[in-house]
C-alpha cells in the first residue's frame, strides 16, 4: 500500500484544523485496472485505467450548528502551499451550505470501536494483481468459443470479456482515526444474442470475485450463458391477470435490493421510504431473514472502516420477517436520535451515504424446480426492465421476461410482460424463497417466490 | 474558481504529436488523444436548507489507438509527460503485427461551430448565489401547496473543457458548460403519501436559472418547484393502474423518452454492426407508422444533448433516423462509420476521459404532426393519459422497451378523469410506434432533465415529441 496516501491524508486534517475546522476528515483512493472483450476470435478492445482522488469534508461550526464542504481532485496537491489552498477551498464550499446541528463526524462515543483489522478480511489477492490483460483475453476467447459451442444458434455477443484490478482506500479524520486498506477484482462476462426465425433474444452470464479462486471458471460461464439466451428463444407474451410469480435468483437479487434502500436512514429522515415507521413490525412472512454484514472475508461489501472511519458490522434488516431497524451514518443518527451503524459509504470523489456491505437472504430448502412445480401456473422471471419501485410509496411496476408455468412444468418463454403491485404487500406476500443461493457482488439472494402479483401483457 | 487550464505547457503541440506518435508505434491504423477538464459544484436541498455543497475537479487524458475493428483504450489522471506516453503506448499495444506508420502528422485546428453560449460563467458566480437556486425552489414548492410536505433538491453546475487531437490531424477545442436543477416534492393527505419529480436545464449559464436576474431564464427555480409540487398533489387519491392493452395519449416533452429507449438505442450503428439489435439490415423497410419522422438533432441551440463537436472531434449534425415510417439511417462515431461505410454522424460520445466513445443519442425527437391536441383527447373513449414520463429502458435485441409513467390519469369519453398510481408501459419498439394513429401540432423538446446511460457511461440527452395517440400499449397496472 502506498503510505505516502495516509499520511497526506493526516496532514490535510491536521491543516484544514488549524485553518478552523470544526472537524474534517480526507479520503484517498487511487487504482488500476484492466478489460479486455474480444469478437469473433480476436481482441476486440483492450482497456487500462489508472485513477487516483483525493475528497476533502470539511465542516465549519456556525449558528446553529455545523456548516458541510466537500471538495474532491484528481489534481493531487503537492506542496504544502497547494494543500492549504485545497482546505480553504473545501472550507469555502462550507461557507455556503446552511448550518444544521447534524453535521460532524461522529460522535466521540460510537468511535472507540475497533476495527477488523483489514488482513482478515481477505480482500487482497496476490494472483489478481498480477493478472494482465493476456489472461483476460484468454478467459475471454474461452468463453466465446465455448458459448457458440453450446448453442449453434448464437448470432452476436452484446460482450464477451474479463478484466481485474486493485484499488487502495487511505482515511483520516480530526477525532484521531486513520487507516487504510487494499483490495483486488477479478471478472469474467459473456452476453450473447440469438437470431432464429422469431428474431433475436439476448441473455448472459458473469462473475465478479475478490480472489481468482472464487471466479466461475470462463467455460460454466459461457455454458451459463449459453443456456439462458436458449431457454428464451421463441418467447411471446403470456397472459394478463393475477399468478403466482418467482423471481429467479438474479432478478430477485433487485427486491431484497429494493429493501436494503428503503432500510436508509436518509430517507426516514426525508419520510421517503416505503418502510417508515416499519421498525419492529413484520414486513415479510416469519421465514424472512435478510441480514447486512460488513465483515464476511473476501465478499465485495466487505470493508474494515466505513466512510466516517467507523467500525463496519453486521446489521440484521429482516429477522423472522420482521423489520429491524434503519441504517444511519452520524448525520442522520443525531438527526433522528438514533446510533450510527457503521453504514456510512463513499468513495474518494463523493460524500458519505448510507449504504449496505453484503446483503444476504437466507435461503430456503425447496429448489427452483419445486418451487415452480407449486406455482402451478404462472410466471417465472428471469429478466426485468426498468428501474425499480417508487421508493416513497413502494408502488412497483417493471417490465419482464422469462419462461410461463403451466401444471407446475416450464411450458414456453415469455416477453413484453409487466410485474406490478406495491412492494408492502409484495413483501408479506411472499410465499417461498429457494435454496439457490447466488452470490453477485455484495448480494446474495435464492429465488423468491410471490403467492400473486398483478401480471399484465397484450393478450 | 476557474476549471483548471488546458495549458499549452502540458499539451503543447510537439508534446500531443510525440503522444500520437506513440500511440501509433506498434502499428495502429488511427490513433486519438482526449484531454479532459472538468469543475463541478453541487447543492443539495434538504429540510428547508442547503445540505451540503460540494466541489468536484478533475483533469485526465484518454488515448485510444485503432486497428480495424480492435480498439485499445488506456487514460490517466496523472498528466506528467512520464505517465502520458506510458498511456499512449499501453494504447498502441492493441497492434502488434504492423511496422509503425511513417507518414508526417500535420496538425492543423479545426473551429468548431457554436451551438451553446453560456453568459453567466458558473465560475463567475460564487458558492451562495448558486445555493440560493435550491432555497427559491424549496419556498416555492411549499407555498404551492399547503400539502407538500417534503421539498428535496439537487443544483448542479459543469464546466468541461476538452480538447481532442487526432491522427487524421484534427485538433479541437470545445467548452460546455451546463446546469440542471431538480426538484422532488411530496405530498402528504392523511396517511397517503405521493411523490412529483421534475428537473431543468440545458447547456448555458446560470443564467437559464434566474441568477442575473430572477425574472429571467428558461429553467427558473420557481416553474420547476411548482411543477413538482403540482404532480405530486395532482396525484394524491390516484387509483391503481389499469393492467392490460390500453389506447394512450402521450402528452407532449417527456414522453420523446418512448423515441429513446423504443428505436433510438436499436439505431446506434456499434449494434447494427455487432448483430445485436433487432434493426439490423431493415435500413428503407417500415418501422414505424407513416405519421412517425425521428430526428436525432446535436446542433440545437443551448439544449442539454447538444454538441459543437461530439467526443472524437466531430461537428454533430441532423440525422433523419425514421422518415414517414421507413427507417432511413443509423447513428455512428467514426470507428462504426468506418467498418461499415456509413457517413459519420457526428454521434460518438463519451462520459469523460475514462472511456473511449460509443455511438450515442443527441436530442431526439418526433416531428410535428397536424392533429390537434384537444381533437385527439377527445377521439379516446375508454384509455390512458400519460402526463409526464420518468426514465425508461431497452432490450435491443428483440425491442422489448419500457417507459416510466410518473404522472398518469384515465381517459373516460374523451375526458381526463380520476389520477392513477404510476406504471411501466412495455411494448416491442417498430409494433408501438406502428400504433401511432395521432400526432398533434404540438411538438415540444423534455425540460431538460435525462441522462442516458449504456455500457456503464452516462451523457446528458434531450429528448422530444408532440401529442401522440397509440391504439394499444401495455399498461403494467394492477387493475387486472
Amino acid at each position: 500500500m502506498n503510505r505516502a496516501d495516509l499520511e497526506l491524508c493526516r496532514e490535510i486534517v491536521e491543516l484544514a484544523g488549524r485553518a478552523g475546522a470544526a472537524g474534517a476528515d480526507a479520503m484517498m483512493g487511487r487504482g488500476s485496472d484492466f478489460d479486455v472483450t474480444v469478437r469473433d476470435g480476436k481482441v476486440e478492445e483492450v482497456s487500462r485505467a489508472t485513477d487516483a482522488t483525493l475528497g476533502v469534508r470539511v465542516f465549519l461550526e456556525a449558528d446553529g450548528g455545523r456548516k458541510l464542504g466537500f471538495l474532491t481532485t484528481s489534481a493531487l496537491p503537492a506542496t504544502k502551499d497547494e494543500k492549504e489552498r485545497l482546505v480553504r477551498r473545501a472550507l469555502g464550499m462550507a461557507e455556503a451550505s446552511a448550518a444544521n446541528p447534524w453535521h460532524g463526524l461522529p460522535d466521540a462515543a460510537d468511535t472507540n470501536l475497533s476495527t477488523v483489522p483489514s488482513p482478515a478480511l481477505d480482500l487482497f489477492d496476490p494472483r489478481v494483481a498480477e493478472l494482465g490483460p493476456e489472461w483476460a483475453q484468454r478467459v475471454a476467447l474461452q468463453m466465446e468459443q465455448a458459448a457458440c459451442a453450446a448453442e449453434p444458434r448464437i448470432h452476436a455477443f452484446s460482450a464477451v470479456g474479463a478484466g481485474a484490478g486493485r484499488g487502495e482506500v487511505a482515511y483520516a479524520n480530526t477525532l484521531g482515526f486513520s487507516g487504510q486498506f487494499e483490495g483486488t477484482h477479478v471478472s469474467a462476462y459473456c452476453s450473447a444474442v440469438t437470431l432464429s426465425e422469431g428474431g433475436r433474444q439476448s441473455d448472459g452470464w458473469s462473475d465478479a470475485r475478490r480472489h481468482l479462486a472464487d471466479l466461475m471458471a470462463p467455460e460454466d460461464i459461457a455454458k451459463k450463458a449459453a443456456e439462458r439466451v436458449s431457454r428464451a428463444i421463441g418467447a411471446r407474451p403470456g397472459p394478463t391477470g393475477r399468478f403466482p410469480v418467482i423471481f429467479e435468483a438474479p432478478v430477485a437479487m433487485s427486491i431484497i435490493g429494493h429493501i436494503a434502500a428503503g432500510v436508509n436512514g436518509d430517507l426516514v429522515a426525508k419520510n421517503a421510504t416505503f418502510l417508515q415507521e416499519k421498525r419492529g413490525q413484520p414486513i415479510a412472512p416469519a421465514f424472512f431473514q435478510l441480514v447486512d454484514d460488513s465483515t464476511l472475508p473476501r465478499a465485495f461489501g466487505s470493508v474494515p472502516f466505513d466512510g466516517e472511519g467507523l467500525a463496519t458490522r453486521v446489521n440484521p434488516l429482516v429477522t423472522d420477517g420482521v423489520l429491524q431497524g434503519f441504517l444511519y451514518d452520524a448525520f442522520t443518527a443525531r438527526r433522528l436520535g438514533a446510533r450510527p451503524t457503521g453504514s456510512a459509504r463513499r468513495g474518494p470523489s463523493s460524500l458519505p451515504g448510507i449504504g449496505t456491505g453484503n446483503i444476504r437472504l437466507a435461503p430456503g430448502e425447496r429448489s427452483l424446480a419445486q418451487l415452480v412445480k407449486d406455482a402451478g401456473r404462472g410466471l417465472l422471471v428471469t429478466r426485468m426492465l426498468g428501474h425499480g419501485p417508487d421508493m416513497v410509496t413502494g408502488d412497483y411496476s417493471r417490465g419482464a421476461a422469462g419462461l410461463w408455468i403451466e401444471h407446475g412444468e416450464i411450458a414456453h418463454p415469455v416477453e413484453e410482460m409487466t410485474v406490478a403491485g406495491n412492494l408492502l404487500d409484495m413483501l408479506r406476500g411472499i410465499s417461498a424463497v429457494g435454496a439457490d443461493l447466488l452470490v453477485r457482488g455484495g448480494t446474495a439472494c435464492p429465488s423468491i417466490m410471490f403467492g400473486e402479483l398483478a401480471v399484465s401483457s397484450r393478450t | 474558481m476557474q476549471a483548471p487550464e488546458l495549458k499549452d505547457a502540458y499539451f503543447s503541440r510537439e508534446q500531443l504529436q510525440k503522444l500520437l506518435e506513440a500511440a501509433l508505434a506498434q502499428g495502429a491504423e488511427y490513433a486519438e488523444v482526449y484531454i479532459e477538464s472538468s469543475r463541478r459544484t453541487a447543492f443539495d436541498l434538504d429540510a428547508g436548507a442547503i445540505k451540503s455543497a460540494t466541489e468536484a475537479e478533475s483533469l485526465g487524458v484518454g488515448v485510444r489507438a485503432v486497428v480495424g475493428n480492435q480498439v485499445g483504450y488506456a487514460h490517466s489522471a496523472d498528466v506528467s509527460e512520464a505517465a502520458l506516453l506510458e498511456v499512449a503506448r499501453a494504447a498502441a499495444l492493441i497492434a502488434s503485427a504492423g511496422s509503425p506508420s511513417t507518414r508526417a502528422l500535420e496538425i492543423r485546428p479545426f473551429t468548431a461551430p457554436a451551438r451553446y453560449r453560456a453568459e453567466l460563467e458558473p465560475s463567475r458566480v460564487e458558492a451562495p448565489a448558486k445555493a440560493e437556486v435550491l432555497r427559491r425552489a424549496d419556498r416555492a414548492a411549499r407555498a404551492y401547496d399547503s400539502r407538500v410536505a417534503t421539498v428535496l433538491g439537487a443544483f448542479i453546475d459543469v464546466e468541461q473543457r476538452v480538447r481532442i487531437v487526432t491522427t487524421d490531424g484534427r485538433l479541437v477545442d470545445d467548452e460546455r458548460t451546463m446546469g440542471r436543477l431538480s426538484v422532488t416534492a411530496i405530498a402528504q393527505d392523511g396517511s397517503e403519501r405521493r411523490v412529483g419529480s421534475w428537473g431543468g436545464g440545458g447547456r448555458a449559464g446560470l443564467e437559464q436559472f434566474g441568477l442575473r436576474r430572477p425574472d429571467e431564464g428558461t429553467s427558473r427555480p420557481e416553474d420547476i418547484a411548482r411543477e413538482a409540487a403540482r404532480m405530486a398533489v395532482a396525484q394524491l387519491g390516484a387509483r391503481p393502474a389499469p393492467a392490460g392493452e390500453q389506447t394512450v395519449i402521450l402528452s407532449p416533452g417527456s414522453s420523446g423518452v418512448l423515441l429513446h429507449e423504443a428505436v433510438g438505442h436499436g439505431l446506434e450503428a456499434d449494434f447494427i454492426r455487432k448483430g445485436t439489435s433487432l434493426f439490423c439490415d431493415r435500413v428503407g423497410q417500415r418501422v414505424a407508422s407513416e405519421l412517425c419522422t425521428v430526428v436525432d438533432d446535436g446542433t440545437l441551440f443551448n439544449l442539454r444533448g447538444s454538441l459543437n463537436v461530439d467526443d472524437e472531434g466531430n461537428p454533430t449534425g441532423r440525422t433523419v433516423l425514421i422518415e414517414n415510417g421507413i427507417l432511413r439511417g443509423y447513428l455512428t462515431d467514426r470507428l462504426n462509420a468506418g467498418l461499415m461505410k456509413l457517413p459519420v454522424t457526428g454521434n460518438g460520445r463519451r462520459e469523460g476521459y475514462q472511456h473511449a466513445p460509443l455511438p450515442r443519442m443527441t436530442n431526439t425527437f418526433l416531428l410535428a404532426g397536424k392533429d390537434d391536441p384537444a381533437e385527439m383527447l377527445r377521439s379516446v373513449k375508454k384509455g390512458l393519459y400519460c402526463a409526464a414520463f420518468g426514465g425508461g429502458q431497452v432490450d435491443i435485441s428483440n425491442g422489448n422497451f419500457v417507459f416510466e409513467v410518473r404522472e398518469g390519469y384515465l381517459i373516460e369519453d374523451g375526458r381526463i378523469t380520476a389520477p392513477v398510481k404510476g406504471a411501466t408501459l412495455i411494448g416491442v419498439g417498430p409494433q408501438v410506434l406502428e400504433k401511432i394513429t395521432a400526432v398533434g401540432a404540438d411538438a415540444k423538446m423534455d425540460p431538460g432533465m435525462y441522462t442516458c446511460g449504456k455500457a456503464g457511461q452516462s451523457v446528458p440527452v434531450g429528448v422530444g415529441m408532440p401529442s401522440v395517440r397509440i391504439d394499444g400499449v401495455t399498461v403494467g397496472g394492477t387493475a387486472v
